[in-house]
Order: structure tokens, then sequence, then C-alpha cells
């Protein structure tokens, strides 16, 4: 798993290559320490992810929570279309922002 | 045994100097029976809150959750229904946490119901009444995210944190682990056998030494539940130098899903041990079940957690509301 930051006044993109499970999952949440305290929204840009796992789900609630306690916005980009699915039949498509 | 007196445990022993134990269960059980109470008559209330117990909670058969109300009569589970002219209006389950334990008391709600506002705060009135005896200093909850979802306002408003998490729960129907590659290529071998085969003083003996190692899955009080809890057909235990060396228990639902409460081993064996502890109760499931039977796993710490992702790489959990506040004990 590789993740790029990339800074825009207070809008932090990341973007996530490779695969998001539980062993690598703490390497993003790691990535992001710090990096949410004064952005208002955060992309994580899914395009280059292979696989994503419950572990990847948590990291990115962990950070939808750090944000929408104070009205900042988390969106997920470029979603592959079997997490999209996994995503849908559990429901989470009510609740986050998501791009396909 | 040395011989108790009833007189002598308290209603909520870990208070006192009583040890809950084996021997002093079956009284505390007793006392919690008869102290399911109603709201007195007279004190001006507008609902009357009435304490679950194993003697009521038929009577809330469709306002309750079959599911939540089988916790009702274990140890450390309780419930309260409002009620308004004599229609259950509110209703909520609890578990209490870490009450065998030198660490700090929690309660975790379950299940909650709030058709009636006023009525729903007399009975987290009751229900804060009920932490304080308890001395339970933080209250969490954890109930299914719904896009509305009144009972989550409810809360919010009354000091508890609301954040969107992913549920520790997945559910695989029976064919779909059959067909789970890892288990197709294993033997569960002559060492894994069923519960049934196990009698009560080995069965108890490997529940504490499992607890004593701090395994007990999803049971605070493991230790305490009746045999018949568990589907000693389908449970398994994997027995080798005349040890029992790891334990999978299931509980059947009332809604007739099957619930992995324990899947456990031990020595450096462990892993391997697990999968035949996997093999052999699906094998024997799916003699006695059919192939639809939805089953549960819950991942509630990081091993079954990855053991779920390599199990069920494309699975998740359902979305839940959850919270916590400090109460006042």
């Amino acid at each position: 798993m590789k993740a790029t930051k990339k800074r825009e006044d207070d809008r932090l993109t990341v973007a996530v290559e490779g695969s998001i499970d539980v062993k690598s999952a703490p390497e993003l949440k790691e990535e992001l320490e710090g990096e949410l305290e004064d952005i208002s929204e955060l992309v994580f840009d899914l395009t280059e992810t292979s696989y994503t796992s419950s572990a990847g789900l948590r990291v990115f609630l962990g950070a939808y929570q750090t944000l929408s306690k104070r009205g900042g916005k988390m969106i997920l980009k470029g979603v592959n279309p079997a997490f999209y699915d996994a995503l849908e039949m559990a429901g989470f498509t009510y609740f986050l922002d998501i791009e396909r | 045994m040395e011989p108790i007196e009833a007189q002598s445990i308290p209603f909520r022993p870990w208070d006192g100097e009583i040890v809950l134990d084996r021997k002093t269960l079956p009284f505390v059980l007793a006392k919690k029976k008869g102290e399911g109470s109603k709201t007195p008559e007279g004190t001006g209330a507008y609902a009357d809150i009435v304490e679950l117990n194993e003697d009521n909670i038929a009577s809330f058969e469709g306002f309750v959750p079959a599911d939540i109300a089988d916790h009702i009569g274990r140890v450390f589970f309780f419930g309260l229904v409002a009620m308004v002219h004599d229609v259950p209006s509110c209703g909520m389950v609890w578990e209490l946490l870490n009450m065998r334990e030198h660490k700090e008391k929690e309660s975790r709600i379950l299940w909650l119901k709030t058709l009636d506002e006023e009525a729903a705060d007399e009975m987290l009135k009751r229900y804060e009444g009920l932490l304080y005896e308890d001395g339970v200093k933080t209250s969490s909850y954890l109930i299914p995210a719904e896009p509305v979802c009144p009972e989550k306002e409810f809360l919010e408003a009354r000091g508890f944190g609301a954040d969107l998490s992913e549920g520790d729960e997945i559910i695989a129907s029976l064919k779909q682990i059959r067909n789970i590659q890892l288990l197709k290529k294993t033997q569960a071998g002559r060492e894994s056998r069923p519960l049934s085969e196990l009698n009560q003083s080995e069965l108890e003996a490997a529940l504490s030494r499992m607890e004593k190692m701090g395994f007990r899955g999803l049971c605070d009080d493991l230790i305490f539940l009746p045999r018949m809890y568990f589907e000693n057909e389908v449970s398994s235990c994997y027995v080798s130098e005349d040890q029992i060396q790891g334990l999978l228990l299931i509980h059947r639902l009332p809604s007739s899903r099957l619930k992995i409460v324990l899947l456990s081993a031990v020595g450096k064996d462990y892993n391997r041990i697990l999968v035949k502890l996997m093999k052999r109760t699906m094998d024997s499931l799916s003699e006695l079940y059919s192939e639809d039977t939805e089953i549960i796993i819950d991942r509630h710490n990081l091993a079954t957690l990855a053991l779920g992702e390599k199990l069920f790489p494309n699975e998740l959990g359902k979305p839940f509301f959850i919270g916590s506040r400090k109460e006042k004990a």
C-alpha cells in the first residue's frame, strides 16, 4: 500500500495504491495522523486501490468521524465496483459521499 | 462443595465481598428474577417502567425483538420496558461489561426503542438509577444505523456521542462457509469432537481454562452459561493429549440464525486447531441444517477481524451508530 497526499488550501487528497487490508490499514491510519486537524474536506482517491477490506473501511470511518464533528466532509473517489457493491450491500452508501 | 447461605448473597455481588462464581450464581439469578419491579402506583409517573426478567419477557413478544429478548435471564443483561396506558411504548436492553474484572464498569445499550419521548425519558431515568446502583461509570450504545434513526437523536440529545461505525458481525450462509477453499482442504481429524462428548466437569474445566487465558469470546458470563445454551452436537472441542485445546461454541438464536460465541484454541498449533474446529462444526451443521442457514461471525478483536478478512474478503459489517457518555456513579 502506498499513500500519496496532496494538500490544496483546506482540502486534502489521499491517493491510495495497492490494497488496504488488516496489515496495511494501520499504515494508512498513521499517514492521516495530524493531517485532519485543519482541513474541511478529505478525499480518498481509490482509483488505484485494488482491494479494500473492513480494516480499510474502519480507517475511512475514523477520518469521517473526525471531520463530521467539525462540519467537514469526506469523499471516497474512484471506488472500484467490488468495494462499492460491498458498501451498498452493507448499507453504507446512505451515509458516505461516494464517487465511482 | 461448601454450603452457601442464600441470605448472604447480595443481588449485585460485584459490589460485595462475595465472588460471583458457579456456586453463588443460582442465588444471584433467583434474586434478580424476584427484583423485576414496576413503577409504584401514586408516584405521578407518566409511564409504568417494567424491569425485564425471565418470567415477564414473553409478554413483550413482538415488541422486544426475539434475538434481543434471548439475552434476558443472563447474569449481566438487563432490560426495561415503558408502558403507557398498558401498552409498551419504549424499551431498552443493555449489557454490563467488566463486572468481574478490576476495570471501570461499563454499560452497553444493545437495543433501544423510543416511540414516546416522555416515557423514554422516564425509562432512561430508571436506567441511570440502576447503573448508579451497579457502580457503572460509562454508558455506551451500539444501534443499527438507519437514514432516519430517532433513537440516535434521542441519545445524542441526552449527552451521548454519535459516530458512524462498522458493526463487528458478518453473516454468511452455511454454503458460503463450506465453500471456503481452506476448509475444503482441511480434515477435521479424530481430535475434533462434538461438544456432547464432553462431560460437565470436562466442559467446566475447559471453559475455566479458556477464561483464565483471556478467551471469553463474546460472553463475559461464559462460565455461567448453561450447557444447553450451546448447540451440543454442532459445537466442537479439540482434545489432544487428554487436554481440551480448543473450543468452538455455537448458540442458536430464536431467529434460527447460529452465532459463534467462542472460537478459541491454545498452544503453538492454535491456528491449525481453529481451522479443524471450523471444519468439524461445518460438517456437522450440514447434516442437521439447510445450506441457507445463516451463521453470525463476530469480529470483536484484531485476530477475528483478520480471520474474517481471510475467510470473507468482500464482506463488510452493517453500519451502526455508536456513542457514549459518563454516568453519575
